[in-house]
């Protein structure tokens, strides 16, 4: 029995393909039926030309002297209240997150380990892709490239890692170089590209919008590269770090496919758009002073200015710190509470405390925005 | 006797439609032809169409009128020059999908989609996504007809797996 009530299997596909991811997760248990159509490529086909709106942040906290890696990663809802620190539980292994694009979460074992590897998976069917880690490092930084509409494939999925390296042949001189791997080919191998930079990776790590990732770095630039044709560039930052009297707190993140920039500095949070990569050319889209932020939310800010312009220097702790932007939600951590900020909106919210997630390590964090996505990994065996 | 054969001439024509239950319906030629599956009826065979009768195998009568409604003020909205306000072409919609059961949506969707307009199509499967927005499994299964061939245990199982990105449901 086909089992679809009243319509058929295409209108079924048809009625909900009109639903946002997230409620099609709950319609899983509607029927065996719906559920091997939830999973098909036929249907996340349909579904996934629409563009999905942020569903929350995978947080990891990380020791930062230990050679141990941490081995929670919690998960926190951008619209209700909630945390869930075993999403990734159906995976062999204990991980650590790496990178997230558009619905896949690319994560590594956990060291010291017997056989590192890295994993592609898509949480919400539990489904992963065991990859080879050559060289496995505790600092590496892999991004994860995935376009789901250019990407599905009819039998299987397409997408890239990068891993980026610092090096420093002689004193003065670093450059980035950047190893890819292709899930087409399933091997690694060296672009030729390069790019000088003397600036560290920072925070935010392998933003991918229309082809290029992105990566804040702890200078005044954001490292791109284009997957296409394997070119690197470097954007300057809105505002030098020159500019502000403090040390500034920064994040970047990604809202309606465009690149955002958010500091906190002692003139305010300003949220910054990128115009033109390569004319550095980006304007002011949200600017709030410190003192406005305060008197608006005084449950979460006190002594607001104090805190932010004394802050000692770049590998202390700041007060208040933006740590993942998407969508128009802005994740930071403010004092010993991570809150959810809604730029548009002008509205606060207490996530959680930094104790509920541990609590063993402030310092920078692994922050991961996260959109729900139904595209499955592997074709469903028929 | 001139005026009236000009004015014959000029009428619109009807073609004959047979709904499943074999009630018929005298359409407008255009709004017949707003339907693909008429419409292809008639492909290479224009002089069929005076005294044929075009047999609808998987619509019933009930929900024609309301299908032929539909379909002659969506054409007339999209003649019509200026476009008609925004707010007329929803009161329409509304007013359609008002006093309409979930199953009798479900019969017009499997209709709209035997007869092939994409248009009609995607309003009906618009708006029955949209009553089952943000509701409970219960309601989703009872709505599309749906018996659970999950035993308690799978459901649990499959609830509890996905619990982490779901938040609250509106009342049934």
């Amino acid at each position: 029995m086909d089992n679809f009530g009243f319509v058929n299997r295409d209108m079924a596909i048809n009625v909900l393909s009109r639903l946002q991811p997230k409620l099609l997760l709950g319609l899983k248990c509607v029927c065996k039926r719906w559920h091997q159509l939830l999973c098909d490529r036929d249907f996340t086909k349909v579904q996934s030309q629409k563009r999905e709106q942020i569903s929350g942040f995978f947080f990891q906290q990380k020791f930062h002297w230990c050679p141990y890696d941490i081995r929670t990663i919690a998960y926190i809802p951008a619209k209700f209240v909630g945390l869930n620190q075993t999403v990734f539980s159906f995976l062999p292994e204990d991980v650590v997150v790496l990178a997230s694009c558009n619905g896949l979460v690319c994560c590594r074992s956990c060291v010291p380990c017997n056989d590192p590897a890295i994993y592609v998976c898509n949480p919400v069917h539990r489904e992963w892709i065991k990859i080879n880690w050559s060289g496995p490092d505790r600092d590496s930084h892999i991004a994860l490239a995935f376009d789901p509409c250019r990407d599905a494939m009819e039998r299987s999925i397409n997408f890239k890692l990068v891993q980026v390296r610092h090096f420093e042949p002689t004193l003065d001189n670093f450059y980035f170089s950047f190893e890819i791997y292709s899930s087409d080919t399933g091997v690694w191998r060296m672009s030729k590209e390069i790019c000088n930079c003397n600036d560290k990776l920072y925070k935010n790590k392998g933003i991918f919008i229309g082809g290029v990732l992105h990566w804040l770095t702890d200078g005044d630039n954001i490292l791109t590269f284009n997957i296409e044709n394997e070119l690197a560039w470097l954007i300057a930052v809105p505002l030098s770090s020159i500019h502000f009297e403090s040390i500034t707190g920064s994040c970047i993140g990604e809202s309606d496919g465009q690149l955002y920039h958010v500091i906190v500095s002692e003139e305010g949070l300003h949220v910054w758009l990128l115009q033109d990569p390569f004319e550095s050319k980006w304007t002011l889209k949200h600017a709030k002073t410190l003192e406005a932020m305060e008197a608006k939310h005084p449950s979460f800010l006190y002594n607001l200015r104090e805190r932010v312009i004394h802050r000692p220097s770049l590998d202390s702790d700041p007060w208040m710190d933006p740590l993942a932007f998407k969508d128009g939600y802005l994740l930071m951590k403010v004092c010993d509470k991570i809150v959810i900020y809604h730029v548009g909106t002008n509205q606060m919210k207490q996530a959680c405390t930094l104790s509920e997630l541990g609590g063993i390590s402030a310092s920078s964090p692994i922050v991961l925005t996260y959109c729900l996505s139904m595209i499955p990994l592997k074709q469903a065996l028929e | 006797m001139a005026s009236s054969s000009s004015s014959s001439s000029t009428q619109v024509k009807k073609i004959t439609l047979k709904a499943a239950d074999g009630k018929h319906f005298e359409v407008e030629e255009p709004v017949a032809m707003e339907m693909e599956t008429v419409k292809s009826f008639f492909v290479g065979n224009e002089d069929a169409m005076k005294d044929m009768v075009v047999p609808l195998l998987n619509v019933s009568s009930e929900h024609m009128p309301a299908i032929l409604d539909f379909y002659r003020n969506h054409s007339e909205f999209r003649k019509r020059t200026p476009p008609p306000p925004a707010e007329e072409v929803k009161a329409f919609n509304e007013a359609f999908l008002e006093n309409k059961s979930d199953e009798q949506l479900m019969e017009m969707i499997m209709a709209a989609n035997f007869l092939n307009t994409k248009e009609l199509l995607n309003f009906l499967t618009e708006a029955a996504a949209n009553r089952i927005k943000n509701k409970s499994v219960e309601y989703v299964r009872a709505f599309f007809g749906i018996e659970n061939d999950f035993t308690p245990e799978e459901e649990a199982r499959i609830r509890a797996e996905n619990e982490w990105a779901f938040d609250g449901l509106d009342e049934d």
